[in-house]
């Protein structure tokens, strides 16, 4: 059994850290702490160019995985691209013309995707979605009211699903739709996030659509939506934040000082720092299996269930341990990219950032309680739950 | 990356595991190390103690006699405290002040073994050496056996943990309460899916630092690798079987049920591998005392 990487692979890697570093230098200059990504729009449409010139928003198995990791673990605006949220839709169920439209351009960079399935009163159970598309001749009318879209407000299309009947069950009556945002009646709200950055409310006004815009079969929205989530990402991403965390976290025991003794010195914060060097690594070598499970076709459908409740409870306990032991400089916040850092904090105000921004990946991409269900039902075969 | 067992270790383990339930014990084969993992693990399934590791630490000690030999690297006053197996032993090996092992003969008549009363099912054992024959001196590499017999060990260990789950997970099923099953109550499925991360990552961490050693690092990146997988089966290991424990209510912990001797083999390995701080002491050490950045 061998959990490393091919030589290839740390090739690859190697090249991803150089060109990143490169293209980040600077971007504090770029800084806009309204998005999630806390960068400009302008600027991470340059970057999602550049990595598309090389091929790199079309990566899928190991690559994919590497690449997300090592785009984590420096901030890089390179985790929600259009590829990564909606490839793999556009992809399995787009006409030909829609493929052949979009999917070249979402590789290169040249259009950004949002997705907007979750509303107000849909969050966990999909089948409660009520935005409506009515038959309009050969199209449709949309309307309806999607919220906690990451990026709405930056992207070109839209990639949402909708009730198209109500005659049958919910999971038979939806349908998924490819929406040009420029299309009249298309409504963006940026709305703040507890950490500073903006999700968006998506308003659809009676938006008329065309048939060409329906994704798939009308219908099929439903089994369509649940495929592609499951193809959303990668686990890798949140070890990719949870390693830059452990490396603020060891920089932050190696010199920092509690009460005028050396942190270096304090058993206990030492025992922290060895506690998530092991929690790290059982997370990343259960990563590497749900992904060796996807890349050998096994696709044991517990395995992204638990390799997303680890990486995410593994977020939050690290923001929590390290703003613990850095004490009152925990508490002082900056965003992730700035020119104008507050002194004192700790990891330069980036581990109180954390300890807010980790709240909301036990809750996203399916609650870590759902995700408990599906490990305990598919992965251990207990009945469902009553 | 290559995240399978063999074929060829797939038999080991159910060859090993016939031989134990036929009342033999398996040999110890030579091969990896990840071979005598596979080994340990389905062994540790099994609801009543094996002297398998004990085995296993021997040989690395380059003892290749018959019969059995209990380790006691750590002897004071002339007793050797702790011997796991120590009444069936044929003899014992001991460090000497030498960083040599020493063979000593516990058939004859000057050594007194007493055994000790543990929550463990291992047999441990106080033994007086007196005027004990030395039968052989063992040139070895002590620490390296003890790192890799440490990584067995584990594996043992998380065997264990991974049969209580799957007990636990059909005591559950079959359990009806209130008309149905206890499997359909939510609390009960995450108990279950937590054990089942619990067992996953232990057991992924044995065999990848098993790995480490048998793809000849040098012995620093085996200590380390040992360290984590330790640490982090240890506590893992052990949370999993108190949890089986709690889902299979009242009838577990009769004496006839298994669930006792799982939660009681976990512990036993407990201090013998070292307790999980004493890992992470070594993995704090790797990560902070070091000028250069570490990695593994």
């Amino acid at each position: 059994m061998d959990f490393r990487f091919d030589p290839g692979i740390e090739t690859f890697r190697a090249e991803v850290r150089a060109f990143l570093a490169d293209a980040l230098a600077g971007a504090d200059r770029h800084a806009d702490s309204l998005d999630l990504t806390g960068l400009a729009e302008s600027y991470e449409r340059d970057l999602h160019r550049r990595a598309g010139a090389r091929g790199w928003l079309d990566l899928d198995g190991v690559r994919k995985a590497v690449f997300d990791f090592e785009a984590a673990r420096c901030d890089a605006p390179l985790i929600d691209t259009a590829m990564t949220l909606a490839g793999h839709a556009v992809a399995t169920y787009g006409s030909p013309a829609q493929r052949g439209d979009l999917l070249p351009r979402m590789a290169t960079g040249e259009v950004e995707m949002c997705i907007a399935y979750t509303e107000d009163a849909a969050g966990s159970d999909l089948s409660a979605i009520a935005a409506l598309a009515s038959r309009d001749g050969d199209g449709w009318v949309l309307s309806g009211h999607k919220v906690l879209v990451t990026g709405a407000h930056k992207a070109d299309w839209c990639c949402t699903v909708a009730r198209t009947r109500f005659d049958v069950p919910a999971r038979q009556g939806m349908t998924m739709f490819l929406i040009d945002m420029r299309t009249p009646g298309v409504e963006i709200v940026r709305r703040p996030t507890m950490n500073g950055w903006t999700l968006d409310d998506v308003g659809f006004n009676d938006v008329y659509l065309g048939p060409e815009a329906v994704l798939g079969e009308p219908g099929a929205g439903w089994a369509q939506l649940t495929a592609a989530a499951a193809a959303e990402r990668s686990s890798m991403f949140w070890l990719g934040n949870a390693r830059h965390v452990l490396d603020l976290l060891v920089a932050l025991v190696r010199t920092g000082t509690r009460d005028g003794t050396p942190l270096a010195d304090d058993p206990i914060a030492r025992d922290t720092v060895a506690r998530f060097a092991v929690a790290l690594a059982d997370a990343e070598r259960l990563a590497r299996r749900a992904l060796w499970s996807d890349i050998t076709g096994q696709d044991d459908p517990a395995l992204p269930a638990m390799a997303k409740v680890t990486a995410t409870e593994l977020l939050q306990d690290l923001a929590q341990a390290a703003t613990e032991l850095a004490g009152p400089a925990g508490l002082i916040w900056s965003p992730l990219f700035t020119s104008d850092r507050p002194m004192h904090g700790a990891g330069d105000g980036r581990l109180a950032w954390e300890y807010l921004e980790r709240v909301h990946g036990t809750i996203s991409v399916g609650a870590n309680e759902l995700q408990r269900d599906t490990i305990a039902q598919r992965g251990l075969g207990l009945p469902r739950g009553r | 990356m290559d995240l399978t067992l063999t074929e060829a270790q797939e038999r080991l383990a159910s060859d090993a595991r016939s031989r134990f339930e036929a009342g033999q014990r398996p040999p110890i084969v030579d091969g990896s190390l990840t071979d005598l993992v596979v080994v340990a693990r389905e062994l540790g399934r099994a609801a009543r103690p094996s002297t398998f590791h004990t085995e296993v630490l021997a040989r690395l000690l380059g003892w290749q006699g018959p019969g059995l030999a209990a380790v006691a690297l750590d002897v004071a006053d002339g007793v050797a405290r702790f011997v796991a197996h120590g009444a069936e032993a044929d003899t014992l090996l001991v460090r000497s002040g030498a960083g040599h092992v020493v063979e000593i003969d516990l058939r004859g008549t000057g050594p007194v073994v007493r055994p000790i009363a543990t929550i463990g099912d291992d047999g441990r054992c106080d033994v007086t050496l007196g005027s004990a024959a030395t039968l052989a001196v063992l040139d070895c590499d002590i620490e390296g056996a003890v790192a890799r017999a440490a990584i067995v060990l584990s594996a043992d260990a998380v065997g264990a943990a991974g049969a209580a789950l799957d007990a636990a997970v059909a005591h559950v099923i079959t359990r009806h309460q209130w008309g149905a099953p206890l499997a359909t109550l939510q609390a009960v499925q995450h108990r279950c899916a937590n054990m089942l991360l619990d067992v996953t990552m232990a057991s992924d961490a044995v065999f990848d630092a098993a790995g480490v050693a048998d793809r000849g690092a040098d012995e620093d990146q085996v200590r380390l690798a040992a360290a984590y997988a330790n640490a982090t089966a240890i506590e893992r290991c052990r949370r999993a079987t108190a949890s089986a424990h709690q889902l299979a209510g009242g009838h577990g912990i009769d004496a006839d049920a298994p669930f006792h001797r799982w939660y009681r083999r976990v512990k036993a390995a407990e201090p013998v591998l070292g307790d999980a701080r004493q890992h992470r002491d070594a993995i704090a050490a790797a990560l902070l005392d070091d000028q250069a950045a570490p990695s593994i």
